[in-house]
């Protein structure tokens, strides 16, 4: 990885929407004239397992799309325990966002493990960065009328807080480009309201 | 439309593709004709593009009913002359078998690219087999490209070679090949200029298509002759490239292949170690010349390969062979020679290996968790009908007698997990039919169940329930009838009433069943776990009257997560529930015992649903012992 490289790791649970994230991002990319390459998970993980994507945007871009451990630029998960599990991954100093929003794993619900508390997490991620970023994404989805455009309302906290190498305009445009046309306004709004 | 269209684009098109997708417009840019496949991970996704775009695209494309018979299908068309290709998931293999060590005496006119799904790294195989020993098996050529653009490239070049030696060609597309994304720029589309053409004269050619005591040993001579010539071939087509990383002088010389090197890259990368790099683009048969020039000098070479040591103990036969004194550093004779063989080489692997070999002392800077982060495996959808049956069968099987339940391949492999319990042993598709035979006859009064999907049921469990009829084990065998090939993203199945190329007459479980001679058939609502249980309760019952047998509950209901896309979609999503806890006593079996994900567990240890995963079904409503039900639906939910 070059230093122009731009690394992102992008997990939650099956199911939430991190391909589009990943599709979006990528999508700025190539307007900006950059190179993308990534990785996504398919298969049983989808089953309401940890899903994992990673994007690699940059220039000149060699190498696996995969990110080595401590290398992650920004960290962005749909769920704040898949955050405390991605710590490994993000660089120091570098950004993770994610959604407060909790889906509980088995190991919790039945008891055998405690899911930690939002401020603990918070206080982990800390310790690797200052720019530890949660939002409640799901609920201003919601308001705006789509629980599944939580990823989006990231990014456009991502983008407000310059970073990504994307300005909102560009934001926009990659958001035209990927998303289907029923849930295009919605997505829209959730860049602005992130 | 479809979002697939962009696969059909003209040359000079340039695309974000993902690595399966690449492999789909390869199969378009060679002219294939014939596209056939057992769906199945990391592989899955080329089915779906082709589910849309096959006709668009001139391709016949079908789901067949397990990997033989797609590769049966695909090598007969190039037999005939169609240009053909064929894909699985590395284990797919297995059951493909049989015909894939038949393929290179036969001769291809058509051409046929068989594509291997493999896995290092197990993420979603039931082992990281290394089919790499298959092509030696096979006398097959075997090709491993990286990016998507060299998956496409690769395709298309082994697709033309196939061609002109008429012989089969395996690429591997291991899971990092599959699922990774990255450019790719569009080539011609090419028309096949070979003549479709079967006749009495085609079917003697080359020593004919049967293979007898007299006939095999010609046969055996032309496909290890094709074997060499290919390989030949491959060394000048570009296949395998010399590449120097960093500008200082080289600190390591390193033979590579495939996702791994681009593992290798990023290591190298991230450690600022120059290197130079042999990348190989064909691993069967070794590329002696490519090898025999990147060695020539003494000192040593490191052959970074996932899995087993294939490539390093033949590069060694190379040395020995042509008196070469370079050492051959691998995996063979490591004090961590074991852990080498587990697992893929990823960058973060590598880099730790490289250090170590290079002397580079603690390289990667990162932070864990100081406290334990929970496990989060994959679960049964929320409204699975799996897990309202896997709850009924449960309370029929009776108290700590799930060791008696036998798995099989699929969703309700999950079974397996916390609270069921259930499927507790599994080899392969199929297997969990003959493993309740066994386990019926060394325990004669124990309740014993096996479990099989509608589509496994059609792959390879029938042969098992002839057996268990056959030989009179006594077993009841719960299907678990959801209408599709759920777990690799719901290809369509015997059973579905369509298949690839439309609507198709729907084979009925029931009636095959009954055509076996089995007598106690019956068929119940997975939704309801006191017709499941009762009628597994009887099931049992049968299974041990002095006629008894085999004896089938198939539970039905369509996969949840495909039907409440849909309903989502329409709108038609049922409310969530709710719990009332003015009426929830807390006594928490919904949670602990039937654990569907909607259901949770608040700060205060109190239950509750979440409405953004449920789904609406209710039937939660039943696992509560309350007269009155606490779980209610939310009448003026929104759902957004």
């Amino acid at each position: 990885m070059n230093d122009s490289t731009l690394s992102i790791y992008v997990s939650g649970v099956g199911g939430f929407g991190i391909g589009s994230v990943i599709r979006i991002l990528s999508s700025a990319a190539q307007i900006k004239g950059l190179k993308a390459i990534g990785s996504e998970t398919h298969g049983l993980a989808q089953r309401g397992g940890v899903v994992i994507s990673t994007l690699q945007i940059g220039k000149d871009i060699t190498g696996s799309p995969l990110i080595i451990k401590g290398s992650a630029d920004i960290v962005i998960t749909l769920e704040p325990l898949e955050a405390l599990r991605a710590m490994p991954y993000l660089k120091r100093k570098g950004v993770i966002i994610y959604n407060t929003q909790k889906f509980q794993p088995l190991s919790v619900r039945l008891g055998s493990a405690k899911y930690p508390t939002l401020d603990d997490i918070k206080a982990e991620l800390e310790k690797v960065t200052d720019r530890v970023i949660p939002v409640d994404a799901s609920l201003k989805a919601k308001e705006l009328g789509l629980s599944e455009s939580a990823n989006v309302v990231l990014l456009g906290r991502l983008t407000r807080e310059g970073a990504v190498p994307f300005d909102i305009e560009t934001m926009r445009q990659a958001i035209r480009e990927t998303t289907p046309a029923r849930y295009l306004d919605i997505n829209l709004k959730a860049l602005e309201v992130g | 439309m479809s979002e697939y269209d962009i696969l059909l684009g003209d040359a000079g098109t340039k695309a974000n593709l993902l690595g399966n997708y690449a492999f789909v417009r390869g199969m378009i840019e060679s002219g294939v004709q014939v596209a056939t496949c057992y769906p199945g991970s990391p592989t899955a996704e080329m089915a779906n593009a082709l589910l849309e775009i096959s006709e668009k695209a001139g391709i016949y494309f079908e789901i067949s009913t397990n990997e033989k018979v797609a590769l049966e299908v695909a090598a007969t068309s190039a037999i005939m002359g169609r240009p053909s290709v064929c894909w699985m998931k590395s284990v797919g293999l297995n059951v493909a078998a049989d015909s894939a060590v038949q393929l290179s005496y036969l001769t291809m006119p058509g051409g046929l690219v068989v594509i291997l799904g493999d896995d290092p790294g197990h993420l979603s195989s039931q082992n990281e087999q290394d089919n790499r020993y298959y092509a030696r098996l096979a006398y097959v050529p075997f090709i491993e490209p990286s990016d998507p653009q060299e998956v496409k490239d690769f395709l298309v070049t082994a697709m033309k070679v196939s061609q002109k030696y008429q012989a089969p060609v395996f690429i591997r597309a291991t899971t990092r090949n599959c699922h990774q994304i990255g450019a790719v720029t569009f080539g011609e589309k090419t028309k096949s200029q070979v003549q479709v053409k079967w006749d009495n004269e085609t079917m003697r050619r080359d020593g004919g298509y049967i293979p007898l005591p007299g006939t095999f040993p010609p046969m055996k001579r032309k496909a290890l002759e094709n074997l060499k010539k290919i390989g030949d071939e491959f060394e000048v087509l570009g296949f395998n490239k010399g590449s120097r990383i960093g500008t200082d002088d080289p600190k390591i010389k390193i033979i590579t292949y495939g996702h791994t090197f681009q593992s290798t890259v990023s290591a190298l990368n991230y450690l600022g170690v120059s290197a130079e790099i042999l990348k190989l683009g064909v691993t069967h048969p070794l590329p002696k010349r490519a090898v025999t020039n990147f060695l020539e000098s003494n000192g040593e070479v490191h052959v970074l390969e996932e899995l087993d040591q294939i490539l390093e103990t033949e590069i060694k036969a190379l040395c020995y062979d042509q008196g070469i004194k370079t050492k051959i550093i691998g995996k063979s004779g490591l004090s961590d020679e074991l852990d080498l063989k587990i697992g893929e080489y990823d960058p973060t692997r590598l880099v730790n290996v490289l250090a170590g070999r290079l002397g580079i002392e603690t390289a990667l800077n990162y932070s864990e968790s100081s406290f334990p982060v929970p496990v989060r495996s994959p679960q049964l959808c929320p409204g699975c009908g799996h897990r309202t049956a896997f709850y009924a069968t449960k309370k029929a099987l009776g108290k700590d007698k799930e060791a008696f339940s036998m798995a099989d391949i699929g969703c309700y492999s999950l079974g397996f997990l916390p609270p069921y319990n259930l499927g507790n042993l599994l080899y392969c598709m199929g297997s969990g039919a003959p493993a309740a035979s066994a386990v019926s006859k060394a325990f004669p009064s124990e309740n014993v169940i096996s479990f099989v999907g509608d589509s496994t049921f059609f792959h390879a469990a029938m042969p098992g329930i002839v057996n268990a009829v056959y030989n009179k084990h006594r077993q009841v065998i719960m299907v678990m009838d959801n209408g599709i090939t759920a777990m690799t993203g719901h290809q369509p199945n015997p059973n579905s009433g369509f298949g690839a190329n439309g609507p198709s007459p729907r084979i009925l479980i029931d009636d095959i069943l009954k055509a076996f001679g089995i007598r106690f058939i019956e068929r119940v609502p997975s939704y309801e776990c006191a017709k499941v249980e009762d009628a597994l309760k009887r099931a049992f019952e049968f299974t041990k009257s002095p006629d008894g047998g085999v004896a089938v509950v198939i539970q039905e209901e369509p996969c949840a997560l495909r039907k409440s896309r849909m309903e989502r979609k329409a709108g038609t999503l049922p409310n969530p529930l709710r719990i009332d806890l003015d009426v929830c006593r807390n006594i928490q079996n919904c949670l602990k015992n039937f654990s569907c994900p909607a259901i949770e567990k608040s700060e205060d240890d109190k239950v509750f649903i979440n409405t953004d995963l449920c789904i609406g079904c209710a039937s939660c409503v039943q696992t509560c012992p309350l007269k009155e039900k606490p779980m209610k639906r939310i009448d003026d939910f929104k759902r957004v």
